[in-house]
């Protein structure tokens, strides 16, 4: 006999639905919102009820927003001369989290997967090129991953940029800091070699 | 149930789930395989370079009888595809030539002439050949091996051999001799017939020394298309970027 009642059967349902959730998982979180102060419940579901209604892509770098311009858009101390391009906005999180750049971002939402019939009218490249069109940036930096997809997407939209005078670049790839060189994958290590630097 | 070790060739990869992808690779034994690489999603893993598209590998597949993916238990990269993303129009190339194999090769039966063809494109993609002589090629080649390539000695219409040249049917689905030629039916000039004819029994490196004809590549594209009954969108990107390009 089933004995869970359909609430927590349903909430199982989605629970699992989640990325990196189990069947496991899922039921430790199912007790756990069971049994914690009932408040606590109710802000994660108030939180839950609002996430999409309030969070939007910025019309200008597309990246996820609660007020458009985003606050990055809107800040008056970033350095306007640089554009980084990433593939989803919550990339732009992490290079925060890094506190190592200061310029503007845009989002492309994807990359370029002909395969998959996502050709650059499926991306915002347009908008892209619009935005540096415009002028103003001195460098562009291609942050897609990565893959030969996000080469080829990074390839493409360099081409684009070829007519306007600005500085094309790629973040460079190598070995993560603190890793073991011999653990790291033959095609990591070739392109680690191949741009390594003079000390 | 089975597990047999086999070289592929990596067709596509899409995320599954959280951790994993569903990678599509092309064997010699078996075909097309569809199936599921554990942890190979999330860029940290080694397992990453190998999914990327067109890269040789070597599987681990193990398939039960009704499962619809197959699951790989271990995979080995031979020869990492990387170089395609050298030129947009290489990468392009990369994806037109997996999407032909994608949409022409037979599901789970043995294909190995299938995945020599692969095998030799790819290699000479990663040359830095003509990548248009290699879509060409590879496009010549998934018609013939599937039995859909016309007849490029004889007219389709009286049996007459055909000269240095040849005209097409209205439709241009097949090769007809001046005679039998509607009229203002386009005419397969000198360098595309001999490109489409020596294709047959050339490998693709020395096809694609110097780009396709333009007569040879449009003609095949036409074929190709009306076989496959749908649209070939990365075969279109790649026409799109190389002419743009130029
Ligand atoms: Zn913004
Ligand atoms: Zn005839």
């Amino acid at each position: 006999m089933d004995l869970r009642p359909e609430a927590v059967r349903k909430l199982l349902v989605h629970l699992k639905r989640l990325p990196g959730i189990g069947s496991r998982s899922a039921q430790r979180l199912a007790e756990h919102l069971l049994t914690c102060p009932e408040e606590e419940v109710e802000a994660l579901a108030a939180s839950l009820a609002h996430l999409r209604s309030s969070v939007r892509l910025c019309s200008q770098c597309f990246l996820l927003t609660a007020e458009d311009p985003c606050p990055v858009c809107q800040d008056p101390d970033r350095d306007r001369s640089v554009l980084l391009v990433v593939e989803d906005p919550t990339t732009a999180w992490s290079v925060e989290a890094s506190g190592a750049y200061h310029g503007l971002y845009h989002a492309l939402l994807g990359h370029l997967s002909p395969l998959h019939g996502i050709g650059p009218d499926e991306l915002t490249i347009d908008a892209l090129v619009k935005r540096v069109a415009s002028g103003g940036f001195q460098e562009v930096i291609l942050g897609t991953n990565p893959t030969v997809e996000g080469e080829t997407t990074a390839l493409y939209i360099a081409r684009l940029l070829e007519p306007y005078n600005v500085v094309v670049s790629r973040p460079a790839s190598g070995i993560p800091m603190g890793g073991d060189l011999g653990a790291v994958d033959q095609v990591t290590l070739g392109q680690a070699l191949t741009l390594r630097r003079k000390l | 149930m089975s597990e047999t070790t086999d070289d592929a060739i990596v067709l596509d990869a899409v995320p599954y789930q959280d951790r994993h992808q569903i990678v599509t690779v092309l064997t010699a034994q078996h075909g097309l395989i569809r199936g599921v690489l554990r942890g190979a999603r999330g860029g940290k893993h080694p397992l990453a370079a190998a999914t990327q598209l067109l890269s040789k590998v070597r599987l681990t597949i193990w398939r039960s009888p009704n499962a619809e993916l197959a699951t790989y238990r271990s995979i080995e990269l031979e020869r990492p595809s990387f170089a395609l993303a050298e030129t947009i129009e290489r990468s392009a190339a990369a994806s037109a030539i997996a999407e032909l194999f994608v949409t022409f090769c037979p599901p789970e039966e043995a294909a190995p002439r299938h995945y020599r063809l692969a095998n030799a494109v790819t290699a000479a993609l990663l040359e830095g050949l003509d990548s248009g002589a290699l879509v060409a090629y590879t496009g010549l080649w998934i018609l013939a091996l599937g039995g859909l390539l016309p007849e490029l000695d004889v007219c389709s219409s009286c049996g007459a051999p055909l000269g240095d040249t040849f005209h097409l049917t209205s439709g241009e689905a097949h090769p007809v001799c001046e005679t039998c030629a509607p009229p203002g039916s386009p005419l397969v000039d000198v360098r595309a017939a001999a490109f489409l004819r020596r294709s047959l029994s050339t490998s693709p490196a020395a096809m694609a020394a110097a780009p396709a004809p333009p007569g040879a590549a449009r003609w095949l594209d036409r074929l190709i298309v009306a076989e496959a009954a749908r649209r070939l969108k990365a075969l279109e990107f790649f026409r799109k970027t190389v002419s743009n390009g130029r």
